[in-house]
């Protein structure tokens, strides 16, 4: 059987393991992502309206930030969670929040910069005038933030992208368990190590597809209200 | 009418000894000023004088350095209420429209004070009503054209009907047409509400147009302030009455007064003026170049109390009519239309007499 019929057949029959497979890797990305973003929205908010010292320090540690390699990333939460680490007693190592966590700490910085970014592109007069129309605190930030929302959005791209991609952590603090903390890239370093290339190629797609169609959604939001 | 409460009696805004900040040094000091219900203001003055910050200070968006602000009776202090902040509302320079409809945006103030959007956009309607601008309320803030702009701008201030509406350059970057409709709009809006506004602007222009109150501010101090006529006929200094663009500066001897005039000598002429306190040896006598009239040749007597012979030194036209610059005792600038030129048919080298009222001449 050729490779291409071979993978065709993992993505047909091999349903039972490719798809949860799947289901994991999207679960883990997207609470790393909302975890982030939780933690980075209003970071990058304060970042780039805020008026302390050391504030240029924090938006270039943030940039900095961005370019942390995950297996980095992995290891400082390994640190926190391992059995006699400061958080071991929640018991997380090797689970999916344990690899949720870890993809927070990649995605957070690459939220707040270029949350700071998009808020501070819009202009230093636009808040102040948000307050001159009457608008409180909370207002003017879900205001600048809804006014933001293109580069939000393509910020949130760019940290998916790096979730769903990346490998260290995930293996680092999840451990690729068969049926608990298997990810795509996890479960494909593990194929390609056996031989079995023709499943590695049907995970591939399937990882394919899952960053394209998430970048597809992510795109329409952006474009919807602004043609 | 019924005579008001002491509430409109109380300025809505009084500054005493206010000395406002920026990067480090004073730009600038406002001795004394009450702004009342009702008024509208110009503050005039060049780039730098000050203008923008002056009314950051008033829309609470930065305190003075020193000196005290009151608002509505009060001093708004370092962190003034959202309550009290809303009785204001400032329009930047520039127009900062959302990414949204134009009806949107003109209805952004009143939803930020909890109005209900059926509300909301009744009232945006209304004031885009009041701009003429109707037609746009369907319209993507970046679909619109500058003028389309600064109207939304306008009117998203206006919505809320705030007790206190600051204006800076509220005409910048229009062409002179648009500038005067919206400017003649704005004069409506402001008298049929009964708002209070002050404006700042560095086009005296403007200010003629919009204010029934000015100030002036120069070299880092509020130089003048009062009713528009008042400033604009009695400069209080030379460099005022430079700046709002009085352009016969004449320095003079003051030869004697009485109850309906003061005599003074300019250049060994003299000339009649209208009683004024102002004390002294020396003035400056101040006359608008349109208050200068000129007659072909020499002239007999006259009711004008002052006749300079003079010759044309050159015409210059301009976008207000023909500048004439007059050789005589004196240089003297008269303003005139271009069909009163074209009559007298003025040339260089030509006699006039030149004539103004003694109520045109004001001592500085």
């Amino acid at each position: 059987m050729s490779l291409a019929a071979e993978t065709a057949a993992q993505l047909g029959t091999g349903g039972s393991e490719l798809w949860p497979v799947g289901l994991l890797t999207l679960q883990v990305a997207s609470s790393g992502l909302l975890i982030a973003s939780a933690i980075g929205i209003p970071a990058g908010l304060g970042l780039a309206l805020g008026r302390f010292p050391g504030r240029r320090a924090l938006i270039g540690l943030a940039n900095a930030g961005m370019g942390i390699p995950p297996v980095l990333a992995g290891l400082l939460v390994a640190l926190l969670l391992w059995r006699s680490g400061p958080l071991g007693s929640l018991e997380l190592m090797y689970t999916p929040a344990a690899m949720a966590l870890a993809q927070a700490l990649i995605a957070t910085p690459v939220i707040v910069s270029l949350t700071a970014a998009g808020i501070l592109q819009l202009g230093d007069e636009l808040p102040d005038q948000l307050r001159a129309l009457g608008a409180s605190r909370w207002q003017q930030s879900w205001l600048l933030i809804k006014e933001a929302r293109l580069p939000l959005l393509a910020a949130a791209m760019a940290a998916a992208g790096r979730l769903l991609s990346e490998v260290g952590a995930s293996m680092m603090v999840g451990g690729n368990i068969r049926g608990e903390t298997r990810v795509l890239t996890t479960a494909m370093v593990m194929e390609v190590r056996q031989g079995n290339f023709a499943l590695a190629l049907a995970l591939g797609l399937l990882l394919l597809l899952l960053a394209l169609s998430i970048n597809g959604v992510l795109t329409w939001l952006q474009q919807r209200k602004t043609a | 009418m019924s005579s008001p409460a002491l509430s409109s009696i109380a300025p809505i805004t009084s500054m005493r000894e206010l000395v406002l900040r920026r990067g480090g040094r004073d730009v600038l000091r406002v001795e004394a000023l009450d702004i009342r219900q009702g008024e509208t203001w110009v503050l005039v003055g060049p780039n730098g004088s000050g203008k923008t910050t002056l009314l950051r200070a008033l829309g609470m968006l930065e305190p003075p350095s020193s000196g005290t602000l009151e608002l509505f009776g009060r001093p708004p202090g370092l962190s003034p209420s959202l309550e009290l902040r809303r009785r204001t509302v400032l329009a930047f320079q520039q127009t900062l429209l959302l990414a949204d409809t134009a009806l949107a945006n003109v209805a952004l103030p009143l939803r930020l004070r909890g109005v209900d959007r059926a509300g909301a956009e009744k009232a945006a309607r209304e004031a885009l009503e009041l701009f003429q601008a109707s037609t746009l309320a369907g319209r993507r803030a970046r679909q619109l054209s500058g003028g389309e702009a600064r109207r939304i701008a306008l009117a998203r201030a206006f919505a809320a009907k705030p007790e206190l509406l600051l204006l800076d350059e509220p005409f910048a970057a229009l062409d002179p047409p648009s500038r005067e409709a919206l400017s003649s709009d704005l004069k409506r809006a402001l008298k049929a509400s009964g708002t209070t506004c002050v404006a700042v602007s560095h086009d005296r222009a403007e200010a003629l147009a919009l204010a029934d109150h000015v100030g002036i501010l120069l070299g880092g101090k509020l130089a003048q302030a009062g009713p528009i006529d008042e400033v604009f006929r009695a400069p209080a200094a030379e460099e005022v009455a430079r700046f709002i663009g009085v352009e016969n500066l004449l320095p003079a001897r003051i030869r004697s007064r009485s109850a309906d005039a003061i005599r003074i000598e300019v250049a060994g002429v003299e000339l009649t003026c209208a009683p004024s306190e102002i004390g002294g040896e020396t003035a400056l006598a101040c006359i608008r170049a349109q208050d200068v009239l000129l007659a072909e040749g020499p002239l007999g007597h006259l009711s004008a109390r002052n006749a300079i012979a003079c010759r044309v030194a050159a015409l210059e036209p301009s976008s207000s009519g023909i500048r004439v610059r007059l050789d005589g005792p004196f240089p003297l600038v008269a303003l005139l239309t271009r069909a009163a030129a074209d009559e007298l048919r003025l040339a260089p080298g030509a006699q006039v007499t030149a004539l103004f009222k003694s109520s045109a001449v004001h001592l500085a």
